[in-house]
């Protein structure tokens, strides 16, 4: 927006520039879907486990049985039902995809934006560790991680996960913050007296909030690639339900690669975990368009 | 329309319409707009925010920007509709007879590569010439813009400055001998001395390569300096044209009485400035009838009724106005 | 009394670049500068990209400290004040920028950006307050209806609109002196005048001292008619004094450049005029600049002295001029347009 703006006869003006996220979503197919298949999961989670109840009862007379109106999925090698393995799978799944995105993007604002509003010597510094944590492969950190500490639960599993996973975006928090310090309307509250307080949470943020729900939902996703990843080596066994769990389970005890009817207990997960990234690489594209206008179609 | 059978029109816009379709309605930047430029001349095109100039001249290169279209009318090249050219005979026409300088174009050099390496790709996309033959051009070019040819050749683009890239482009614009070259805001990002250089120099190239122009600019002082013609636009519309002479001593449009009244001088007496009331107009949004009706003095005072006859009348040999109170334009 | 601002020796040395195998660019922006302003007072800072006019401006309003010398505020050194008089000072100095579309958050409506300087600094209290403090000030730079503009988000405004928006936000609190950088060059012609006469019914109603910035010397002229000009050629003041002496009588060869160089809507004058009165096209290197007086080699009268030795600004009829042969120089040719 420069000296065109005085002479263009049509300009972004018409087509208005800043959309509130809501419009955006409202707008965009994709992220719509994506959105909506991400509430039907987050619902799953929710609501599932209250209407189908938690049945641990091993029933080996009708161990890995085929879908039926009884069984939706079929059973798994112990008589239980799938399907109810895989409604509260998704409880687990989510909140350790929801906990693990808001360690990251805790992590990486507080490193990112300290870096960002001081510069000097404390953003070297702090860039300097990022680095490292860059350049060292984080799953493997993560497979020994979870081999050395104890995982119980949702929550502290986040942690682990969370632990080198913030270094990109945290880089990517600064660039962001650089380049809002310089942009005049920042400089016309630093004349107006306005403190850092004030000019980073309501200044910058606003202008950063599309950028963060992208990540924050990406973030998501890889939570769920890594802690399936992690369950399926077998280093992470604490939940039965959670659907990385499923897997390794129907890979080591069923024989499920084998044929035979042990294939919907292994099938669920995967098309479970399929359908959740999809939702989030729907809504995230879509919200890729609303702090890029250039890959707008429209 | 505007034409007379003794000069030679090299470029005719006729009842040509840009329209942009945006996702709830739809946006006529230009309105049945007909031009002629006359082979040999330079022809200002003065309007502001709004006006469709640009659009206009993008549209005699057929080169509008999504999402517009040309939904009516043809753009006449030496009697040849440019918009029903094949995509071959328009990526010869573009840049080989007619170039176009876009604003801000100091902005549309490679910022990695050489000033060197864009001549000879610019030349190269046009036709096979030597690259010999081509740089020499090129050398020749860049002298008659008063710069050192083999500093600026062997300069990326952000070791020179906004005044010398300016000179650049314009210097490329001129690589294939066009015939009509189009400049777009050629000055708005250039200090004030550079800016009456490169008026200077654009005024030599004219008479020198016998070169035809067509100048966009919202600043209608420049146009007194180099322009034959002028033609302004307001919302679309073309609403005066004359030569210079007759734009600056007797408009007849109270848009165009008004952009030079406008215009703060050096020499004047401050105090008979007087601004254009209103904003500038809304193009999804028109009145019905004389656009500019809403800021006109005219109209406000009770002598005129806003009436719009979507023609533009000659009140003098080669000057129009579509103001139907013209005649009371006398005097004011 | 003590004028409202004074710049004394006022320098800016930017150092940049620099690496394994580069030495390090010391640019001076500003090197030298010495101005003063009293209260309501307009002053016009006119130069071309690069001599450093905005930069100045940024260390007034405090965005820069500077490298040198020292920025008098009602008598006291800027980087000295602590506390109130801190506050004081910024409030009182504030600033409209160039670029009316990036310099109001994109992201915020016009009621949110406006309110909150005004809440920080105590002259409303709460919400309802500051809203109607606000829509005092939109009917004050003629946006009317003020509800109608409070809720928009400034993509949603024209140029125009938005610049009077500045104006209000750079007025709303209260301060005396407004430092404006280029306020109407990415304006439709048309409206410049408009804004401009408003910024001068703001001068002389409440008494703000304007200190105008631009390169245009023909807006300079109608919005300081009655005030003064400082013409800046990189990093140091050439001629100042009473603007209309000084354009009556330009004696600084830089300024009868500028002059020359200016276009006028007349075509019988302007088609008449010659080649600039310039020898060459090029400003000199900020970080390298010719020895004695930086503009000899472009200036037409240059001698041996001027390569010898800078000029500092003296005293000629009235004005103050840095050119070691003002008296020398031919003057000032005006030609008077002939259309109203």
């Amino acid at each position: 927006m420069s000296a065109a703006q005085t002479t263009a006869g049509v300009r972004p003006r018409q087509q208005p520039g800043r959309r509130s996220m809501l419009s955006i979503i409202m707008h965009n197919q994709r992220a719509f879907v994506g959105l909506l298949m991400l509430v039907v999961f987050v619902l799953l989670a929710v609501v599932g486990p209250m209407v189908v109840p938690f049945d641990n009862t091993q029933h080996f007379a009708q161990r890995l049985q085929g879908p039926s109106l009884a069984h939706p999925f079929g059973t798994d090698h112990q008589g239980k039902d799938t399907a109810m393995q895989f409604v509260h799978g998704s409880a687990s799944v989510i909140l350790l995809s929801v906990a693990t995105a808001v360690f990251t993007l805790l992590i990486a604002f507080v490193v990112g934006g300290l870096a960002g509003v001081a510069g000097g010597r404390l953003d070297a510094l702090l860039m300097f560790v990022t680095d490292i944590i860059l350049t060292v492969p984080s799953f493997p950190i993560m497979m020994v991680l979870s081999m050395a500490i104890k995982i119980t639960d949702p929550i502290s599993f986040a942690l682990v996960l969370s632990i080198w996973s913030w270094a990109g975006l945290a880089r990517a928090i600064r660039a962001q913050i650089l380049s809002l310090k310089r942009r005049d309307f920042v400089e016309a509250s630093r004349v107006m007296g306005m403190g850092l307080a004030h000019i980073v949470t309501k200044e910058m943020l606003p202008n950063m909030a599309s950028y963060v729900a992208y990540h924050f939902i990406m973030i998501m996703r890889n939570a769920v690639t890594a802690s399936v990843g992690l369950m399926v080596l077998g280093l992470v066994p604490f939940s039965t339900t959670h659907w990385g769990m499923m897997l390794y389970i129907a890979m080591s005890s069923t024989g499920a690669l084998y044929g035979g009817q042990a294939i919907y207990y292994f099938i669920t997960p995967v098309i479970a975990i399929m359908l959740f990234q999809m939702a989030c690489l729907f809504f995230a594209s879509g919200m890729e368009e609303a702090f890029n206008p250039r890959l707008r179609t429209q | 329309m505007a034409t007379s059978n003794n000069k030679d029109a090299i470029l005719q816009a006729q009842d040509v319409t840009v329209d942009f379709k945006l996702p709830s309605r739809t946006l006529r930047a230009v309105d049945h707009v007909s031009l002629d430029v006359y082979r040999g001349e330079i022809l200002g095109v003065v309007g502001e925010s709004g006006s469709g100039k640009s659009t206009l001249a993008t549209a005699m290169l057929n080169i509008v920007s999504a999402p517009g279209v040309i939904s009516s009318g043809q753009i006449l090249f030496k009697g040849q509709n440019v918009l029903a050219f094949s995509d071959e005979d328009l990526r010869e026409f573009r840049w080989r007879d007619v170039a176009m300088v876009f604003q801000a174009a100091q902005n549309s050099l490679n910022p990695v590569l050489k000033i060197k390496a864009q001549v000879l790709d610019t030349a190269e996309a046009h036709g096979n010439q030597s690259p010999d033959a081509v740089l020499k051009k090129a050398r020749e070019l860049l002298r008659y813009v008063r710069l050192e040819p083999d500093q600026v050749l062997d300069s990326y683009p952000h070791q020179l400055s906004g005044g010398m890239k300016q000179r650049t482009i314009m210097a490329l614009s001129l690589l294939l001998d066009p015939e009509i070259l189009i400049l777009d805001e050629p000055t708005t990002a250039l200090d004030v001395i550079t800016q009456a250089y490169v008026m200077n120099i654009f005024k030599r190239a004219h008479i020198d390569l016998e070169i035809t122009m067509v100048f966009l600019t919202h600043d209608v002082s420049i146009m007194a300096k180099i322009a034959d013609r002028i033609a302004v636009m307001y919302a679309g519309q073309i609403v005066e044209l004359g030569t210079v002479d007759n734009i600056f001593y007797t408009p007849f449009h109270a848009y165009t009485k008004g952009l030079i009244n406008a215009a703060p001088s050096l020499t004047d007496d401050v105090s008979k400035r007087r601004a254009i009331p209103g904003s500038p107009p809304d193009l999804t949004n028109l009145p019905e009838g004389c656009r500019f009706a809403p800021r006109c003095k005219l109209v406000e005072e009770g002598g005129c009724k806003g009436e719009y006859k979507g023609e533009l009348v000659e009140v003098e040999p080669g000057h129009y106005t579509t103001c139907v109170e013209w005649k009371k334009m006398r005097g004011y | 009394m003590a004028p409202l601002l004074q710049l004394d020796n006022l320098q800016m040395m930017f150092t940049g670049g620099g690496g394994l195998f580069r030495k390090k660019r010391h640019v001076g922006a500003v090197a030298g500068v010495n101005l003063s302003l009293d209260k309501g007072e307009i002053m016009a800072v006119v130069g071309e990209s690069g001599c450093g006019k905005t930069t100045v401006g940024k260390m007034i309003v405090g965005l820069l400290k500077p490298t040198g010398g020292r920025i008098l505020y009602n008598g006291t050194d800027i980087t000295t004040l602590h506390g109130d008089a801190f506050e004081a000072y910024r409030r009182g100095v504030q600033m409209v920028h160039q670029d009316s579309y990036a310099a109001l958050n994109p992201a915020r409506t016009i009621l949110q950006s406006l309110t909150d300087p005004i809440l920080r600094h105590g002259l409303a209290k709460k919400n309802a307050e500051a809203h109607a403090m606000l829509e005092d000030l939109l009917k004050l730079v003629g946006l009317t209806p003020p509800e109608q503009f409070l809720d928009k988000y400034p993509h949603q405004l024209s140029g125009g609109q938005r610049q009077r928006l500045l104006l209000a936000r750079a007025l709303s609190l209260q301060p005396s002196l407004i430092v404006a950088d280029e306020p109407v060059s990415m304006v439709d012609v048309s409206l410049r005048i408009s804004l401009l006469d408003l910024m001068g019914e703001m001068n002389r109603r409440f008494n703000i001292a304007f200190i105008y910035i631009t390169h245009d010397l023909a807006t300079a002229r109608y919005i300081a008619s009655h005030g003064r000009i400082a013409v800046m050629y990189p990093g140091k003041v050439v001629e100042t004094g009473n603007l209309s002496l000084v354009m009556a009588d330009p004696r600084h060869p830089y300024l009868q450049a500028l002059l020359a160089a200016v276009p006028i809507p007349d075509p019988r004058i302007s088609r008449n005029m010659g080649e600039l009165p310039l020898k060459s096209l090029e400003m000199p290197d900020p970080a390298n600049p010719p020895p004695g007086c930086r503009f000899h080699p472009r200036c037409l009268y240059a001698e041996s002295i001027c390569e010898r030795e800078e000029p500092l600004l003296a005293e000629h009829a009235g004005q103050w001029v840095a050119c070691h042969r003002a008296a020398q120089i031919p003057r000032w040719q005006w030609q008077s347009s002939s259309s109203a």
